[in-house]
């Protein structure tokens, strides 16, 4: 049958052939259901491109950097990697966390990264891959100063579950590892297996 | 514009149409994360998600009419 044809039963079990509506363009007759899904498709692309490039996620490089950082983190603590984890983290906030988070498993005192692997090891995969996944709703930049030229101090990064911030290191900018966890509350709480 | 033009025009546009309707359901699923997607707004995540479904449409009448 020919594409642009339609076939159908009447009600006397007779067999007709409908021609298809179709528009001429080029000199050849296209069915017009075709036109109209071109045109449809191509006019929301171009819809959809400008939507993306009004979002291009990387209008502050910083705060790309810092996102970044959050993600890594985020990751290293869900995959139970913790010398990763621990190296993104500020020394006495490492310490301070791996106090907590014995006393919460009910351990002996360890190192930072021995606790990142202790939370890993008690938790279930679907766990570990709600913190690998976890959605950043918000990154805020704190403590610039355009005045002076002076790159933002800190920046929080917001989740669900509250808010991780972050502080750079001192004399460092423009790379991703110039951010050190400050703190890391709110991922280390989705982390602990015992709440 | 020949329709040759308007037929590649639609594939490449029904191509990343579902690409990003799939990078929304990833998404979604909290499995895949893109700063893109984060800063949009209700709105022009509908135009995204309409695209997409835009996208698979065109790709069955395409194939209905003999494609």
């Amino acid at each position: 049958m020919d594409p642009g044809s339609l076939s159908r039963s009447t009600s006397l079990g007779r067999n007709v052939v409908e021609r298809e509506p179709t528009t001429r363009i080029g000199g050849e007759d296209i069915p017009s259901v075709l036109v109209g899904a071109a045109i449809l498709v191509i006019l929301l692309g171009i819809a959809g491109f400008w939507v993306l490039a009004r979002n291009t996620g990387t209008g502050d490089a910083e705060a790309a950097d810092v996102r970044a950082r959050f993600r890594s983190f985020a990751e290293a603590v869900a995959d139970g990697d913790g010398s990763a984890a621990c190296d993104m983290i500020v020394p006495e906030i490492a310490e301070s966390f791996a106090e907590r988070a014995a006393l919460n498993l009910g351990s002996e005192p360890g190192t930072c990264p021995e606790m990142i692997v202790g939370f890993a090891d008690g938790r279930s995969p679907d766990h570990s891959t709600l913190i690998r996944g976890v959605e950043v709703l918000d990154v805020r930049m704190l403590g610039a100063d355009t005045a002076t030229n002076m790159p933002p101090e800190s920046a929080e990064v917001e989740i669900e579950a509250g808010v991780v911030s972050f502080e750079r290191r001192s004399g460092c900018a423009g790379a991703v590892d110039c951010w050190l966890v400050h703190d890391g509350g709110p991922i280390f709480r989705m982390a602990d297996p015992s709440r | 514009m020949t329709f040759v033009v308007l037929r590649f025009l639609a594939h490449v546009a029904a191509a990343f149409g579902v690409f990003w309707l799939v990078a929304f359901g990833a998404h979604l699923v909290g499995i895949f994360e893109d700063p893109r997607i984060v800063e949009m707004a209700a709105w022009e995540r509908v135009i995204i998600v309409l695209w997409g479904l835009a996208g698979i449409g065109w790709w069955q009448t395409w194939k209905a009419t003999g494609g």
